[in-house]
């Protein structure tokens, strides 16, 4: 009798500490879910400009890229801020909005030395932030010009062909899409897409309604943007 | 007598007779023996003696060869006699019986072989050999002796070689004669000197060489030479041969013609043995080598410097390390102020030292045996050497010379980064500036320098300066930014702060450098300036908008004429087509114009915010009015006109027809739209125009009273304050006429809306006439200008009364404008929602009636033209909406749309009731009183708004809220702050802290809630809630920590950035994207060589070759050089 208890508080406290194992071990497995994957790192501004704007343009993007492309891609972005400590852990800054955009002095140091020490940034104007956009990326880099893009350069042929240069996925201004880029010792560190707008060829389907023709070369366009900046 | 003694008969006879020859050969031997060793004797007398003649022989080498020649000679005349014995005894094989009887034999006919034979015989008999007979032998003998008993034989001795061997004798002696007769005296010499072997003769010398320096002692290091003087019959050259300890050296010397020769030793350092000699290779001369003998130069080693190690200590404050230079380097490049010690390591024991210098003198050094040390400090170049002195008082030669140089620690450098230009300042009053500064070691100080330029008094001549704070004065190449707040220098309006950055480096030898950036100006612009700036603009924007709209009505009128010719003639025309696509362009552009427009309205927007020349009304009706340009061209047009572009393209009339029809109705649409915003902004313009008035006389009014304030500090006596006072006045009475007119503009304007209160302001324009305020103010100016400050007092002073009576009546005029403007609007939204609401409600009846009348009556006729009465109501109060919409930005799209779709259910009704359907009738009834109720809500819902914020606007209320949050979020990251310092009691101040955080982030999750059911957006409300749940969680635990300060100090910022988001971008209806359209285009050029980064790399090459040891003149040469890079880039 006193034999079967023990056995049976034996087997409780068994399954108990085999639980916890399990627990812990699945939550570890999550933490490290992202590890050696792809993310992309969406930059949070101020300035009053709506840097979450598009929301589910990245999660389709990095969607799109572990189909199509050989990068093990993590299915959702990241957020962080320049002054974030971990801001220099992500290769890939993307950054949008429609409005106005204002870094620190000190957002300004961090971030150039980021995009120096080997980052890379995607400015995709969505529409209206254009000015403050040019103003502000002067202060990180006021020696430096940014200079668009030639059709044959090879972030455009990369891993899909572009040879008209970047799509124009959604009207603004009614001029043409261009390609900027910003060049450190060679080294295209950042690439500014205006009137092209490819976070909204990126979103859901139903959000703009677009063409599929149109959303597929958003996202070709933009795994190529990745690639090049992985490659080089 | 027997055969065996005739035998020994004949044997006797031949023996006897071999006997006598052999006599004979013996002679002959002995004779020629003779003749040849006397000639041989002679020979090598003659030799010896020739060769003693020339070589002198040593006493050594002549008595071993005497002997040896006696011996030899005696052997040589020996040598014959023996020979000739051996002959005649029958010793020598060659003249054996045998021998002589073969040379018989030969030289015999009548014998040839028989007396060998016979020979032969004998010695066979005698050996007692058989097998022959001994009568034969004896015969044969008998026979051959008989032959030879006649002959001597001594013709067969030649006798001709005793006359060669004598000829030979005597043509020795002949030429011995001879030779002998040429040089008598030299052979006899040499004989006599080989005959007395023992006797020393020496060798006779032309010359000899004698050394006149001899053997001397010289100090190590000097330089000296040798001296040679010959005699007799010299030569013209000798040779001087040197021995050094490790090495020799020959040198040729030319010998004068009084036989002296001299050679040159420099810098002798180690003793030297030497000789001058002549030798001799020839033959003929007996003597081989004349020499001056032996002699040496001693050398006194002198103290020499061994080693040398230099420790250059720099100057503390350019934080350099210590430096080793060794001896090899004899250039000194330092900073002045440098410590150089000098230790130095010599060869000898030394008693003295110094360091002469050439300008700074002479600094005696330490010491210590076979060391000395010593230590300066570098001012100024200079060069200098070290002298040691042994014990003996002997220096070293030649020391090195040292070099100093001073290498000066170099200016440092400044950049201005912002501002970049002359700007002006805004309501902030801060001027944000960005240096970057260099310099080789490091900073002391950095200062704003400025001075004061005031608009109406004398420049202020003492320059004021401010600290510049640095990050770290040892670091040498910073970036830094500081936000300096001007407010406290007491501008007045366009005064002018100059200023300038200097940054001083930290040479506390010489004394700090300094570098200054460029000067430039801040202006602080007046209020007139601001206006003037915004007023311009909204001309701009007026203008542009009036010529758009005329541009619209003229595209109208074309579009018209179009249609009705396609009317008469379906087939499109060639011009017809041009016409079409010019006015679709031109819509197009303007539409761009509109964009431009909202753009002007952003820049117009932002400029007043910074200035804050708008009150918070006046802003929200500004962007609402932008956000309206930039939403005009509708998608439904654009579309039309790409729909009627592609009508055009395919030229099908029944497709252009349609195309053109819904672009005029469209085009139509966007024309009353743009007129509508035209409107609007006209009416924003008039309140931005009081709001203007009630700011400038505010303004002038408080400068009114400044400057009387001014005046009664300042006495009569005080010119220059008079003139200046004066120059104020005269300014603040521009102003108030500059006032007046924007009053009586104003007014204008307001009389194109007929329920403005244009009266009210002209009756204050006509009181401000009345008030005579002009006149006091010219008044008081040229009292001033007069420096009679009494009689400029009384109209000052009236003046600043009537200008806060104006203050006072335009604010109350505008607080009343303001108001009556809402409560027209508000009047206006009562009487469309009660006037909606009826019309609600006579549908209700109406679609309840026609449900129960039968199909066929004739009572359904008469509900039809109910229903059309109801229609026709519902027109006039879409009129009103229109009206209204004239006035408010209330009036959304959602309540046209619900007017819209009311209007087509009543007209759907009207129809089935005419086609006698009541039942469908009634639905389409039923639906249109829903739209009617629905629209009546969404109207009731946007007063309500406007109500709840007391303005036009709908946002006021959002922004009020994020205001207050930012205010208590501001409070609590201060009572963090201080918490962190650390004070009593703080776990439960840590909690009631975390509780004030929970309830700002309960307001924010309820505001996020509404916004996002009025708007759809959260904005940026969803990453401040997650900080604050950070914040929060760290206070729960009691932790203060360095991230805890710094979510909370973003959290302030995104809740007061939240709000511009509100204004701006978050709550913009939401936004129609358009699908773009590819449009084919040529390449961008090829990408610039240096890919945009020649300035950052002009710059960095720059920072790299100052890194580089050039020399400061260098140094700035390569700036200079760098700097007209960079500006050659900029033109």
């Amino acid at each position: 009798m006193k034999g079967n208890r023990i056995r049976q508080f034996s087997r409780v406290c068994f399954a108990l500490a085999l639980f916890l194992v399990l627990y812990i071990a699945i939550s570890y497995a999550q933490d490290i879910s992202t590890y050696g994957k792809f993310t992309i790192a969406r930059l949070i501004y101020d300035g009053g400009g709506d840097w979450y704007s598009d929301p589910s343009s990245l999660p389709n993007l990095l969607k799109f890229i572990k189909e199509n492309a050989p990068i093990d891609a993590y299915p959702e972005e990241i957020r962080v801020s320049i002054m974030d400590n971990d801001f220099f852990s992500y290769p890939y800054l993307y950054m949008t909005g429609h409005g106005n955009i204002k870094f620190g002095d000190e957002e300004v140091l961090r971030l150039r030395r980021y995009l120096q020490s080997g980052g890379f940034l995607h400015a995709d104007d969505n529409y209206g932030m254009d000015k403050s956009f040019r103003r502000e990326i002067k202060r990180v880099f006021p020696n430096n010009e940014l200079i668009e893009l030639p059709f044959n350069h090879p972030i455009f042929h990369i891993f899909y062909d572009f040879p008209k240069g970047l799509p124009k996925i959604h009207e603004h201004d009614g001029k043409l899409a261009q390609g900027f880029g910003i060049f450190y010792k060679g080294r295209l560190i950042v690439f500014y897409t205006y009137e092209c707008d490819l976070g909204d060829g990126w979103e859901d389907p139903k959000v703009h309604g677009d063409p599929e023709e149109i959303r597929q070369a958003a996202l070709k366009m933009g795994t190529n943007i990745i690639l090049y900046s992985l490659m080089k | 007598m027997t055969n065996i003694e005739q035998l020994h008969k004949y044997s006797d006879f031949i023996s006897l007779k071999f006997s006598n020859l052999r006599r004979g050969f013996g002679w002959y031997v002995l004779i020629k023996g003779i003749f040849r060793a006397l000639s041989l004797i002679i020979s090598i007398a003659f030799l010896i003696v020739l060769a003693e003649g020339f070589l002198y022989l040593n006493m050594n080498i002549r008595n071993p060869i005497l002997i040896f020649f006696s011996v030899f000679g005696l052997i040589f005349l020996i040598t014959p006699f023996l020979l000739s014995i051996m002959v005649i005894r029958n010793r020598i094989t060659s003249f054996s019986d045998f021998r002589l009887a073969e040379m018989i034999g030969k030289k015999y006919e009548n014998v040839k072989d028989s007396l060998l034979n016979v020979l032969q015989l004998r010695d066979m008999v005698v050996n007692g050999e058989k097998g022959f007979s001994s009568a034969l032998v004896v015969r044969s003998m008998e026979n051959i002796a008989k032959k030879i008993e006649t002959h001597s034989f001594k013709t067969i001795i030649p006798r001709h070689e005793v006359k060669k061997g004598f000829h030979l004798f005597l043509g020795n002696v002949i030429l011995v004669c001879l030779l002998f007769a040429v040089s008598p005296n030299f052979f006899s010499s040499s004989a006599n000197r080989l005959l007395h072997p023992g006797t020393d003769f020496p060798i006779p010398e032309p010359f000899s060489i004698t050394s006149e320096s001899g053997t001397f002692g010289i100090l190590g290091g000097d330089s000296t030479g040798v001296v040679f003087h010959c005699n007799g019959h010299f030569p013209k050259h000798i040779k001087l041969f040197m021995i050094y300890k490790d090495y020799v050296q020959e040198e040729n010397l030319s010998v004068d013609s009084c036989g002296k020769s001299e050679f040159s030793l420099g810098s002798v350092r180690k003793d030297v043995v030497y000789e001058g000699f002549v030798e001799n290779n020839s033959l003929f001369i007996p003597w081989k080598r004349i020499s001056s003998g032996l002699d040496t130069i001693r050398v006194t080693n002198r103290p020499e410097i061994l080693s040398v190690k230099s420790l250059l200590h720099f100057p503390e404050y350019t934080g350099l390390d210590d430096q080793v230079q060794e001896s090899n380097i004899t250039e000194f490049y330092v900073l002045p102020g440098t410590e150089i010690q000098m230790d130095v390591f010599s060869n000898k024991a030394l008693s003295a030292g110094n360091l002469e210098f050439e300008k700074a003198g002479v600094i005696p050094i330490v010491v210590e045996k076979f060391y000395v040390h010593g230590k300066f400090q570098v001012t100024h170049d200079d060069q200098f050497k070290i002298v040691i002195e042994d014990k003996n008082g002997v220096s070293n030669l030649n020391p090195v010379i040292y070099r100093i140089r001073i290498s000066l620690d170099a200016y440092p450098m400044i950049i201005l980064l912002s501002p970049t230009e002359d700007i002006d300042l805004n309501e902030s009053m801060e001027i944000s500036l960005g240096i970057r500064v260099r310099d080789d070691y490091g900073f002391s100080k950095a200062v704003i320098k400025y001075e004061l330029i005031k608009k109406y008094g004398e420049e202020e001549q003492a320059e004021n300066e401010i600290p510049f704070p640095l990050y770290d004065n040892k670091l040498t190449l910073q970036e830094l930014y500081y936000i300096w707040d001007v407010s406290e220098l007491g501008l007045s309006p366009e005064d002018v702060v100059e200023f300038k950055v200097e940054i001083y480096d930290n040479d506390i030898v010489n004394g700090p450098k300094k570098t200054s950036s460029k000067k430039l100006r801040a202006r602080f612009p007046s209020l007139n300036d601001l206006f003037a700036g915004i007023n311009e603009q909204q001309d701009e924007i007026s203008e542009t908008g009036d010529e758009i709209l005329e541009q619209l009505e003229a595209t109208k009128e074309v579009l018209e004429q179009v249609s009705l010719e396609l009317l008469k003639d379906s087939s499109i025309k060639w011009e017809q087509k041009a016409q079409l696509e010019q006015e679709i362009k031109k819509t197009r552009e303007a539409g761009e114009k509109l964009s431009e427009i909202s753009d002007h309205l952003e820049d117009l927007i932002q400029r007043a915010k910074e200035n804050q020349l708008f009150n918070k009304e006046t802003f929200e009706k500004y962007m609402q009015l932008q956000e309206a340009f930039q939403d005009i061209m509708t998608p439904e047009l654009r579309e039309a006109m790409e729909r009627l572009q592609k009508a055009i393209e395919n030229m099908d009339p029944k497709e252009i027809q349609a195309a053109l029809k819904k672009f005029r109705s469209s085009q139509e649409e966007f024309s009353k739209e743009l007129d509508r915003m035209l409107k609007l902004f006209q009416r924003i313009k008039i309140e931005q125009s009081i709001d203007e008035l009630v700011k400038r006389f505010d303004d002038l009014a408080k400068r009114q009273e400044h400057l009387n304030n001014e005046l009664d500090k300042t006495s009569s006596d005080d010119y220059g304050k008079m003139s200046e006072l004066s120059k104020e006045e005269e300014s603040i009475h521009r102003d108030t006429e500059i006032a007046q007119d924007l009053m009586e503009r104003t007014e204008n304007e307001m009389t194109e809306f007929p329920l403005m209160p244009n009266a009210e302001l002209i009756k204050i324009i006509e009181e401000m006439k009345d008030m005579g305020l002009l006149k006091d103010l010219k008044q008081s100016q040229r009292s001033l200008k007069k420096g009679n400050k009494s009689k400029a007092q009384k109209p000052s002073q009236q003046s600043q009364e009537n200008l806060s009576e104006l203050f006072d009546m335009m604010r109350n005029f505008r607080d009343e404008f303001n108001k009556r403007n809402m409560d027209e609007v508000m009047a206006d939204f009562q009487r469309i929602i009660k006037k909606t609401l009826q019309l609600s409600q006579s549908q209700e009846v109406m679609s309840k009636v026609v449900k129960d009348v039968p199909r066929q009556s004739e009572h359904l006729m008469d509900i039809a033209v109910d229903q059309q009465r109801i229609y026709q109501n519902l027109g006039h109060i879409v009129k009103d909406v229109i009206a209204l919409s004239n006035k408010t930005f209330g009036v959304t799209p959602r309540i046209g749309k619900g007017f819209g779709k009311a209007s087509s259910k009543m007209k759907n009704a009207i129809g089935q009731m005419e086609n006698r359907n009541p039942h469908k009738a009634s639905q389409e009834g039923k639906k249109a009183m829903e739209a009617l109720n629905s629209t009546a809500i969404a109207l009731m819902s946007e007063m309500q708004n406007l109500q709840k914020s007391g303005s036009s606007s709908g946002f006021e209320n959002y922004l009020k809220q994020l205001q207050k949050m930012a205010g208590q979020q501001e409070g609590i990251n201060d009572d963090t702050q201080m918490l962190g310092m650390g004070s009593p009691g703080q776990q439960m101040v840590l909690q009631r802290i975390a509780a004030r955080q929970r309830q700002v982030r309960k307001s924010l999750e309820q505001l996020q809630e509404e916004i996002r059911e009025s708007t759809n957006q959260t904005g940026d409300l969803g990453g401040i809630a997650k900080d604050m749940d950070e914040v929060i969680k760290d206070l729960r635990n009691n932790k203060i920590l360095r991230r805890t300060i710094e979510r909370q100090q973003r959290i302030l910022t995104r809740l007061l950035d939240a709000q511009k988001s509100l204004r701006t971008q978050s709550f913009k209806k939401e936004r129609k994207s358009k699908t773009g359209e590819d449009i084919v285009r040529t390449s961008p050029g090829e990408l610039p060589k240096d890919l945009g980064e020649r300035r950052s790399l002009l710059q960095e090459n720059l920072e790299k070759a100052m890194r580089d040891d050039y020399s400061r003149e260098y140094e700035e040469i390569i700036r200079h050089y760098f700097e007209a890079l960079s500006k050659e880039e900029v033109e």
